[in-house]
């Protein structure tokens, strides 16, 4: 017999301490497995245990639930259950499956199994609270949830779902709490504050959650996909708030990041919220946003049947009108929409337009110079100035304006109209030759503004200088073919220079195109 | 000496100064040119001609009420006096059944003939000479189809047309059914010309929409009912009439081309290119007006586009109505001056040789001074003697509530008189007279000297309203010479006979018409206002045979009655 030396003592002790190692190691690598089996939804094992993780069906069972292998995974722990029929562990495996296969009720039967061994864990608690939850035992889910969050008080996923399922109870003090528990895992964590911000607007805490929301929005902003979801929160809020304008605002905001849900949300929320007005005015500035005038239109009535509604909603039933060319509807309501609010320099400029369209050329000049004195040296409003002063006549008092609108481009220009506006009344005062610059001008800034080259192109008509008249006319053309007349300057030009056979087809085409009826009014498009 | 001589420069600077500020640029608007008014005076009160017309409006709105009617000038019992016809409705039911054709049911109803005695009052011969009408009246043309000497009549009714033949007593016999031109539909203006050149006047007649008492609801503004527009309707072709000189007619429309539906309210005739034919002009309303080139051989071609007009130069439509040929700048060709809506400037288009015509509205000024206004009847006049044609409209809207839809519009509306400067064509209406200042739903309008004194005076019938005998009376040292022609181996009338006067100033050439204006018929006396000049070097006819005939030195100041040479 050998006597041990302190070596072979030493070596051995290695050796336990490498057997040790190896198996907390093991053990770690399985609860580290079973930790992300519990995120990606496999359980981790259980703390007591009748059969050991080392039971190699049970472990088989738990990897393939880890790689997603629920269908293989299904044979074999039956296989162990068949073996070891009072395994907690194995039933919790179970009822994960279960679970994962959308089976709430077997789910929570296997949990039930297990609890009869051992209490469940955290996560057995949460898997039983999602299942209850499944079954719409809001009630069971609260309470499973609630026990899995006490057990591990650091899972915010069991939180939030925790703070979701008083949401649905109704239990909205208690859901603020639970959310408020999740903002202190994670003091960003949106979904909690959007559950905060969804609880204390049910509560009617309108300020908080308006904060909530405003949260959100600001956690999000720095992102390129934002969700719509928050904006549409505050925009109904503030809404609730009477606060119109700054729920415009975000309505709009809602609406471009998610278009396609907008009409969606916009009638969720009138089924869920009961506020018909509120609801039908939000539809219709979601038809309004969509271009869907008649719709926009329709809503808007719908929604003052129940309520009055806002200078911004009087605005866009305006606007709808004008759009669908119902110019006296259209003035009364962009009427009493700036009543309401006569610092609105948009609501004025609007009203002009309408002016304009129902030939009240007068009234259109006094809306337009109202938009400008709160909201001056806006080109848009004085070329239509200088328009409605064409048609009445004025063609001083155009070209007044025009020169102004020309002046406040001046650094830099970007809108044709006053050059073209300016271009078009001195032809008609019969300087073409002075017209001649501000219509170059005019096609230089809108190269696809038809009416622009059909300007200049009668200006250089008028100035006998027929191939450059013929070369505008002809891209008037291009741009507009619908435009009957067009063809008739064309033919003339080309009768002019003696292209007769041109000229005839030209003038045959405008023949055909505007027949036995008057040319429109508004060029079509 | 020099003090005077820098003295006498200053003198001359500042005349020459003022001299340069008095000249005007008209045609330019926004400047101020020099304001040369007229004078006409309103003398219907003592006239003695008591008209009222009926159009008999409707809560229906239809159409036929708001257009009409027409007024002519001519001397029916050739006493050297102008007498008036004027043309009345008939009462219509609110509602109308489809298909009805009104009939005048009571005297107040009539169309009636006013003859002017020596005195230059009116008396009513209606009666006597039978010319009360039978259905709801719209357009007269004035013209002696038969050449023998005395004026028929040709009143143009909604449903039917009636011709007057004139007896020569003071009487009229309806021949209507024997000259086969009831004609149907809707008719308008009609025109007597001889299209075949055999010296007879043969007829045509507009025709304006197909048309019937259709409850058709139009809305303005989506809440106002009004009257509805013409391109609710389709279009329908002219009437013409070939006289076959013994008292019958052939209807030849589609024969000879002049059959393009349209929407037609007004004629006019002239030789617009100068190749001894006359050729016709029709304003349609809302769609491109038609210019029917005579091609000499008794058939016509329809060249409005090519030509140039018919639409604006932007080619734009527009409600075309009262129109007439004139040679307005002296050129030697005849214009053509078309009135129509509000929004709508009146188109002039000047003719610029070979058959083409140059759109002038903006140019000469005349579309800002029209941009507001609604014209109907309108005619080249010389108001006041100076050798450059001005024109004269009587003016009021279609839509009887235009003002509650567009604040700047009116229904009834002054007459414009327009002074042609030479470079342009100024508003003087304001200052021509009280008469500008009242507010008509004017229609009709025809010109001619009603007192023989060499200033052209005016008749205009209004709708639903009196007509109105306006008197020339502008003051003015400008001489006048007025040609009365009569036609042998022509028409008698001379309808479509050329005359030029030249003086040392230049030219002017005019057509011998009764046609032009709305629904009208004017003096087919033709009239020169002659500036300065006493007298005229020379004025050359050229008779619708062909036959040129010269006078020469001829003195201003009178009627001249010239016959076409056997």
């Amino acid at each position: 017999m050998r006597i041990l030396t302190d070596d072979d003592l030493r070596q051995s002790d290695r050796g336990r301490r490498v057997k040790a190692r190896t198996a907390a190691f093991a053990a770690v690598l399985l609860c580290a497995a079973a930790y992300l089996f519990g995120q990606a939804g496999a359980p981790p094992s259980a703390g007591t245990s009748r059969a050991t993780a080392s039971e190699p069906l049970l472990v088989q069972a738990q990897l393939l639930v880890r790689d997603g292998k629920l269908d293989e995974a299904l044979p074999v722990i039956h296989q162990f259950l068949e073996q070891h029929p009072d395994s907690p562990d194995g039933h919790a495996v179970l009822g994960f499956i279960l679970f994962k296969q959308s089976k709430p009720a077997e789910a929570l039967r296997e949990y039930g199994e297990a609890a009869k061994y051992r209490p469940p864990s955290a996560f057995e608690s949460k898997i039983m609270g999602l299942s209850a939850a499944m079954l719409n035992d809001y009630a069971s889910a609260d309470t499973w949830l609630a026990r899995s969050f006490k057990l591990n008080p650091q899972d915010l996923v069991a939180c939030n779902d925790l703070g979701q399922t008083k949401l649905l109870r109704e239990k909205y003090s208690e859901a603020v709490d639970v959310f408020h528990e999740c903002l202190k895992l994670d003091a960003k964590n949106v979904f909690a504050q959007n559950g905060v911000g969804s609880a204390c607007e049910r509560m009617n805490r309108l300020d908080d959650a308006a904060a909530a929301y405003r949260n959100v929005i600001l956690w999000q902003s720095a992102k390129t996909n934002q969700d719509p979801t928050p904006y549409w929160s505050l925009g109904r809020v503030l809404q609730k708030q009477k606060k119109p304008d700054e729920a415009l605002t975000y309505l709009t905001r809602a609406v471009e990041l998610g278009p396609d849900q907008a009409e969606a949300m916009a009638r969720r929320f009138l089924e869920a919220s009961g506020d018909a007005g509120d609801g039908h005015a939000l539809l219709g500035f979601i038809h309004f946003t969509q271009q869907k005038w008649k719709d926009s239109a329709a809503e808007f009535a719908e929604a003052s049947k129940y309520r009055d509604l806002t200078a911004s909603e009087l605005k866009m039933l305006g606007l709808d009108y004008a759009e669908l060319h119902l110019a006296g509807d259209a003035d009364q309501w962009l009427t009493r929409s700036v009543e309401m609010n006569p610092g609105d320099a948009k609501g004025w400029e609007a009203l002009g337009q309408v002016k304009f369209d129902e030939q009240r050329f007068q009234e259109s000049i006094s809306a337009y110079q109202h938009s400008l004195s709160l909201s001056p040296r806006v080109v848009s409003a004085e070329a239509g100035i200088g328009l409605s002063s064409e048609l009445l006549s004025r063609l001083e008092d155009a070209a007044a304006a025009y020169k102004s609108a020309i002046d406040w481009e001046a650094p830099k220009p970007h809108d044709p109209a006053p050059f073209l506006g300016l271009g078009r009344v001195l032809l008609k005062q019969n300087h073409a030759a002075e017209a001649l610059p501000y219509l170059r001008q005019a096609v230089e800034l809108g190269p696809e503004v038809a009416e622009a080259h059909e300007a200049l192109g009668k200006a250089y008509s008028s100035l006998d200088q027929l191939a450059a008249a013929q070369r505008e006319i002809e891209k008037a053309i291009e741009l507009a073919p619908k435009v009957a007349r067009l063809h008739f300057m064309l033919g003339q030009l080309y009768r002019k220079t003696g292209q007769m056979e041109k000229a005839k087809v030209e003038l045959d085409t405008y023949a055909a195109l505007v027949g036995t009826n008057s040319t429109p009014s508004v060029d079509p498009r | 000496m020099s003090f005077r001589r820098a003295a006498m420069a200053a003198v001359f600077l500042v005349l020459g100064l003022w001299f340069l500020a008095a000249q005007a640029k008209p045609g330019q608007p926004g400047q101020q040119p020099a304001i040369v008014p007229g004078n006409f005076v309103d003398v219907t009160a003592a006239s003695g001609m008591q008209f009222h017309h009926y159009a008999s409006q409707t809560a229906k709105k239809y159409m036929l009420e708001i257009m009409g009617s027409g007024v002519a000038l001519l001397d029916y019992d050739n006493d050297g006096r102008l007498d008036i016809f004027l043309v009345n409705g008939a009462p219509i039911s609110d509602p109308t059944p489809l298909g009805t054709i009104p009939r005048k049911t009571d005297p107040k109803y009539w169309n009636r003939l006013y003859h002017q005695k020596p005195d230059g009052t009116f008396e009513d011969v209606t009666e006597k000479a039978g010319v009360q009408g039978s259905g709801y009246g719209y357009g007269v043309a004035v013209g002696d189809y038969d050449n023998d000497g005395f004026e028929d009549l040709f009143v143009t009714e909604y449903g039917g047309n009636r011709l007057y033949h004139n007896n020569g007593n003071g009487t009229f016999t309806d021949v209507t059914e024997k000259a086969g031109v009831a004609g149907n539909g809707w008719s308008t203006s009609a025109a007597w010309v001889d299209l075949d050149n055999d010296g007879l006047l043969d007829l045509v007649v507009l025709r304006y929409v197909q048309w019937d008492f259709e409850d058709r609801m139009c809305m303005v503004n989506g809440t106002l009912r009004t009257y509805c527009r013409p391109d609710n309707f389709q279009p329908i072709a002219p009437l013409v009439y070939h006289n076959n000189g013994d008292g019958t007619f052939t209807e030849v429309s589609q024969r000879i081309g002049i059959s393009k539906p349209g929407k037609s309210l007004g004629i006019a005739i002239a030789d617009y290119d100068r190749d001894g034919h006359v050729d016709i002009y029709v304003a349609n309303d809302s769609m491109p007006g038609f210019l029917y080139h005579n091609k000499g051989n008794g058939t016509f071609e329809e060249v409005a586009l090519l030509a140039g007009v018919g639409v604006t130069d932007s080619g734009r439509t527009y409600a075309g109505m009262g129109v007439d040929f004139a040679d307005y700048n002296n050129r030697g060709l005849p214009d053509l001056a078309v009135a129509d809506l509000a929004l709508e400037p009146y188109a002039l288009s000047a003719n610029v040789g070979k058959g083409f015509f140059q759109y002038a509205t903006d140019s000469s000024g005349l579309g800002n001074i029209t941009m507001q206004h609604s014209g109907m009847g309108l005619h080249f006049i010389d108001y006041d003697n100076d050798g450059l044609e001005d024109l004269l409209v009587s003016q009021g809207h279609v839509m009887d509530t235009v003002d509650q839809v567009n604040p700047n519009l009116h229904y009834r509306e002054p007459m414009l008189l327009a002074r042609n400067t030479g470079k342009g064509f100024v508003d003087v209406s304001a200052q021509s007279g009280d008469v500008f200042h009242q507010p008509w739903a004017g229609r009709g309008l025809a010109v001619g000297d009603i007192n023989n004194d060499g200033r052209i005076d005016a008749v205009v019938s209004t709708s639903e309203g009196p007509a109105h005998v306006i008197l020339n009376e502008t003051a003015t040292p400008n001489h006048w010479l007025t040609l009365k022609l009569t036609g042998h181996k022509s028409n008698r009338d001379a309808i479509g006979a050329e005359v030029k006067v030249v003086t040392s100033r230049g030219a002017q050439v005019a057509t011998v018409t009764t046609a032009g204006s709305y629904l009208s018929s004017s003096d087919k006396r033709v009239h020169f206002g002659l500036g300065a000049e006493p007298s005229v070097r020379r004025v050359e006819i050229h008779w619708p045979s062909g036959i040129l005939q010269t006078l020469t030195e001829v003195k201003a100041g009178q009627i001249l009655a010239v016959d076409e040479p056997r």
